[in-house]
């Protein structure tokens, strides 16, 4: 299998001189096509800082990161904010939408950030995948928690990144909510053969993932 | 300590940056304010004193005239009136030549000597029946050096009979009677002799008694107190020169300026407590969940509010007053003036209570924002309302930055409408005091541009002359006019140019005996109402006393052409022609009249059109008695009574180079006041006066002082010798003071408030601008992880800021609405004052849209306007770029 995100050396260290958190100490890892990866750990054990660095959203004071084979770290703005659009989906606990615009439209922001068009049938499939056709048209203030969260998941597919770095997703829903998201997330892996990167700190949602990773202090084990 | 109350502390310190900047806010606009009415009631104080020294420190005064028993006369004891001052004045003292001069002679009292603000200039004030003191001025009318001692002889007609008496010059005072208000019969005395020493002169033809206002009463209603005095038959002036030239006391203006700066501080104070508690909803709402009441909370928010405010409140009230002493102090040392500090506990309490106002108004923004319903949904971005908007908006088409700026404005239109509306407010009273600033430096340019610090013209009584000659003796007409033959003389001419301290001097000739003619001139619309007006007079000696047509002459060393340049499209001129003598240039300044029997002031219409003149016109000057046509009522307009003394053979052909017509008032210091002015050169003067078979002189001339030299014995010096030559002199350079202190006055004023509300208004839009980024942090965390490029992020924001900021422009039409009442409020007010009738007619609406439209500098307003668009652009871009840095957005 072909590696797409991999990491080597990262360490991230908080602070000041008098005071310093340790994050990430020489952190490597790999991920592969189509892999869905949960990495768990305590509160403050590192997972957030680690997916940050991975979605090139924070930069490690030590280490690199290669995303297909090509070291993001020391890229310009405007190549980082093109992987971005392209290449990274994100995923958030608290599902991140953008109050006034309707599901459809928080769905293609980033096609529309591309500069590009939508492709409506491909949007709509995502959807209907996803089941919140029936939510198109909704604003997020008229969607549920479960709705909102698998609104923001066809926002990080429709993009059809290499990765999708989810932060928690499951954080704010029930149980029932929750296990369908995942399942979700881990069908949409498979099917359009994307790799999927979720920090969690419910064992029993990293269960569905290929590969569990635990995080404590800063350490990958 | 209640728990809450500890809490609330805690939150405070927490918070020192929010809580240093309402502090600031507060303490900016409360010290501004406090810091004005200082500035007002001192610089008040310091013009009333000023005044006290010019016109006199009496509010009343009232006359007993011996020999007019018309005229009634009361001794007047009021409480308000500390002292009385009494003059006796035997009347006119005459000249050699036995005419009256301008001077009078009395004896006063002490308390006239103090209230007067006399002062002497050398000597000592009379003390023996044959002592006398004078004032600069009268020993120069009647001739005298200012030398002590030497023997001055009164003579004052009195009932046909001459009385005389020589008096020994002990003091010389400083020039104040001529300043003073007073009836043109009842002056004060210009030389003054002890009682003893008038009695031996003649007995007093009137006397008056000057009241002094007691200093608690300097601030009351004037106009109301006085008016109970001032009754038919009663010969009593009013100090109005003292009184009402009180430009720092004008309560209107401050209340505004006041008004203004608190308002911009209550609502910046208000502002930023409503967006802190905005920004601590949730902090609230847990409150609210732990159970804490509305009133804990109402506290909390009091409490954080005042912490916030109060103290810069108390330091701005009270800071300006330690500068404040120190400066008046100062002012009054050097000006040898009473301190003018003053201090009015009324005032301090007022402060207090309007800072009060500030903070309850901020208190209450902050309540408002964190009532129960706003808690309880903490989602008040989006309403149902909003909604719908949004869901309207959602069908349309538009790039990602168009469709975030649409939606974030449909989200919050109240926030948006009320930004737009106070940067609007702002700009409006900024844009208002840049144009006050620069109405008053136009003025200024305008009043003193051209404006020489002394000039002196040879005038004849040419009507006079002509009655004379004519065999009318007698004639009750006086009118001086220019004529080009009568100068000044070259003995003068030698003297002036050996004085000291004279920088430049221009010669010109100005002349009125001479008049142009030119074809198709009958049917110009000025001539025919000239004429008109002459039929109507044709026997009266009025129509004398209307000139409409003055030549001027310049040399090639004037720069008449190149101020005309600058002001006019005289492109038509041939320069080299018009220094030649070949080539004239016609001002229209046009003629006032409405009524066909008056041509002069007071009507409103002024005929300007004058088609019958073109640039290459050809013209002739001639004589103004050759072409008197009695029945066309051409020429020299006075029929069957001219001796011909005006009909010289001289007809001297020109072309018109140039054809003005101005209505500007800005030639008043460098061109006669009159509908037609001809403008030539001193070559074309000497044409004239060969063909006439005369010698031209020059009859005008303009002196500027050497600034380096002291100036006032060069002016005396001057005036003695155009006195000696009989020609009427000016000084321009105490009317230039004087305009410039008006101009340093309005600059100071509309200076400050332009600068405080600039400065309040910037420092607010960097705030406001921090806070929404604040508001959106995790809005534009979120667009940048969905991949928006800084550059972007960074255009989304400029774009909205100058969108935003783009409505400031709406401050133009504002600013002329704003004018525009207000300058037909004033008609109005005028109307039904002069009960003319209640309602304003259009052309007087018309002149408001006019005045109005005067009251703004387009092109100024315009730049200012872009270039404060501007800057709030660079504002936010700063603003973001920190934000980024601090937001690690990079």
């Amino acid at each position: 299998m072909n590696t797409v995100l991999q990491c080597t050396g990262i360490s991230k260290t908080y602070g000041n001189d008098k005071i310093k958190v340790h994050a990430l100490k020489k952190c490597s890892l790999s991920f592969t096509q189509g892999e869905f990866v949960a990495i768990v750990g305590k509160s403050g054990s590192g997972k957030s800082t680690l997916l940050k660095i991975l979605g090139t959203l924070d930069t490690p004071d030590q280490g690199e990161v290669l995303l297909d084979n090509e070291n993001v770290l020391h890229l310009p703005d405007k190549k980082l904010s093109q992987i971005r659009r392209r290449k990274i989906g994100f995923i958030y606990q608290d599902y991140s939408l953008f109050p006034e615009y309707t599901a459809y439209e928080n769905i293609i922001m980033p096609i529309h950030l591309d500069g590009r068009k939508e492709n409506q049938e491909n949007v709509l499939e995502i959807l209907k995948t996803l089941g919140i056709l029936g939510c198109k048209d909704k604003f997020p203030s008229e969607m549920s928690g479960g709705e909102q969260q698998r609104t923001a998941i066809a926002r990080a597919l429709v993009i059809s990144p290499t990765v999708i770095l989810a932060d928690e997703p499951t954080g704010n829903l029930d149980a029932e909510n929750a296990n369908e998201v995942v399942m979700l997330m881990s069908k949409a892996a498979r099917l359009y053969n994307q790799t999927i990167i979720m920090v969690t700190h419910d064992r029993q949602m990293a269960d569905y993932a290929d590969r569990i990773l635990v995080i404590s202090d800063g350490v990958v084990q | 300590m209640p728990i809450f109350l500890k809490m609330t502390v805690a939150g405070i310190k927490r918070r020192k940056k929010e809580m240093r900047f309402v502090f600031t806010v507060t303490f900016i606009a409360v010290l501004f304010m406090s810091s004005i009415t200082l500035l007002q009631n001192c610089m008040d104080k310091y013009l009333i004193e000023t005044n006290y020294q010019n016109y006199g420190r009496w509010v009343l005064a009232s006359t007993k005239d011996y020999e007019n028993p018309n005229i009634l006369f009361d001794e007047l004891n009021h409480p308000f009136f500390s002292a009385t001052g009494i003059c006796k004045i035997a009347g006119r003292v005459l000249k050699n030549d036995g005419t009256p001069s301008s001077a009078y002679i009395g004896s006063i009292n002490d308390a006239f000597y103090t209230l007067g603000s006399l002062t002497l200039y050398e000597g000592e004030m009379p003390r023996s029946e044959d002592e006398i003191a004078m004032d600069l001025s009268a020993l120069s009318r009647l001739g005298y050096s200012y030398e002590l001692g030497q023997t001055i002889h009164v003579s004052v007609e009195r009932g046909g009979t001459i009385h005389k008496k020589n008096y020994r010059l002990t003091g010389t005072l400083y020039s104040f009677a001529d300043n003073w208000n007073y009836t043109a019969s009842y002056r004060p005395p210009h030389c003054i002799v002890t009682e003893e020493g008038l009695t031996q002169l003649c007995r007093p033809s009137y006397e008056t008694h000057y009241y002094q206002l007691g200093k608690d009463y300097e601030n009351i209603n004037m106009e109301e107190f006085i008016s109970s005095f001032l009754k038919p038959h009663y010969a009593r002036v009013y100090n109005s020169y003292t009184y009402e030239n009180r430009i720092w006391g004008s309560e209107v203006m401050f209340r505004a300026m006041k008004f203004v700066l608190l308002l911009t501080g209550a609502l910046a104070a208000g502002y930023l407590m409503m967006s802190y508690a905005a920004h601590r909803r949730k902090w609230y709402y847990r409150l609210r969940a732990a159970g804490a009441d509305k009133a804990q909370l109402k506290i909390i928010i009091l409490a954080e509010t005042a912490y916030a405010t109060v103290p810069g409140s108390i330091v701005a009230i009270l800071l300006p007053y330690v500068p404040g002493i120190l400066i008046c102090q100062a002012v009054s040392v050097k000006s040898q003036i009473p301190s003018v500090f003053n201090f009015h506990l009324s005032d301090l309490a007022v402060q207090a209570i309007v800072a009060l106002g500030i903070i309850l108004f901020a208190a209450v923004c902050a309540w408002l924002q964190c009532r129960d319903k706003n808690l309880s949904q903490n989602k008040h971005s989006i309403t149902g309302r909003s909604l719908n908007r949004l869901r309207r908006d959602a069908a349309a088409k538009r790039s990602a930055i168009q469709c975030h700026l649409r939606r974030e404005h449909m989200l919050h239109p109240f926030q948006r409408a009320a930004s737009i509306l106070f940067s609007c407010a702002m700009c409006t009273l900024l844009v208002l005091c840049l144009n006050r600033i620069n109405q008053s430096a136009q003025r200024y340019f305008q009043a003193t541009d051209g404006l020489w610090d002394f000039n002196a013209s040879k005038k004849i009584d040419l009507r006079k002359d002509i009655y004379r000659k004519s065999g009318i003796q007698n004639a009750n007409v006086q009118g001086l006019s220019y004529d080009m033959y009568h100068g000044i003389n070259e003995e003068t001419k030698a003297e002036l140019s050996s004085l000291i301290g004279i920088e430049r001097t221009e010669w010109q000739t100005w002349d009125q005996t001479h008049i142009l003619q030119w074809e198709g001139k009958e049917n110009s619309l000025i001539e025919q109402r000239k004429t008109e007006f002459y039929e109507g007079h044709s026997h009266s000696l009025d129509a004398a006393n209307y000139w409409n047509m003055n030549f001027c002459y310049f040399s090639g060393q004037d720069p008449i052409l190149r101020e005309l340049q600058k002001e006019f499209d005289i492109s038509s001129l041939d320069k080299r022609a018009f220094w030649e003598g070949e080539q004239i240039i016609v001002l229209f300044f046009g003629l006032y009249d409405t009524e066909k029997n008056s041509l002069d002031a007071g009507c409103y219409e002024k005929v300007r059109e004058d088609s019958t003149l073109k640039p290459g016109s050809k013209a002739e000057i001639v004589s103004g008695e050759a072409e008197y046509n009695p029945v066309k009522m051409t020429g020299y307009p006075l029929p069957g009574r001219t001796p011909k003394a005006y009909n010289l053979p001289g007809r001297i052909p020109v072309t018109v180079g140039a054809v003005i017509n101005t209505d500007s008032n800005r030639w008043d210091n460098v061109l006669p006041s009159c509908p037609y002015v001809i403008l030539g050169s001193q070559k074309l003067a000497a044409r004239v006066a060969k063909a006439d078979g005369k010698i031209q002189k020059d009859n005008r001339i303009l002196i500027n002082f050497n600034s380096s030299q002291s100036f006032e014995s060069t002016q005396k010096r001057l005036a003695s010798i155009f006195q000696e030559q009989y020609m009427p002199y000016s000084s321009g350079f105490e009317g230039r003071q004087q305009e410039l202190h008006q101009f340093v006055l309005q600059l100071c004023i509309y200076g400050s408030l332009f600068f405080i509300i600039l400065f309040l208004f910037l420092l607010l839009q960097i705030h406001f601008g921090h806070l929404l980024l604040q508001y959106r942090s995790k809005k534009y965390r979120l667009l940048r992880q969905l991949g928006m490029e800084q550059a972007k992020l960074r255009i989304l924001c400029i774009k909205e800021s100058l969108g935003n900021a783009m409505w400031m422009f709406l401050c133009i039409p504002c600013c002329y609405v704003l004018l525009f009442t207000k300058e037909h409020l004033n008609l109005k007010y005028l109307a039904q004052d002069t009960q003319t009738g209640q309602t304003v007619p259009l052309n007087r609406i018309l002149e408001s849209c006019e005045s109005a439209a005067r009251g703004i500098h387009l092109p100024i307003t315009v730049l200012f306007t872009s270039l404060l668009i501007v800057a709030l652009g660079c504002i936010t871009y700063l603003s973001v770029k920190k934000f980024e840095e601090k937001e690690n957005l990079k």
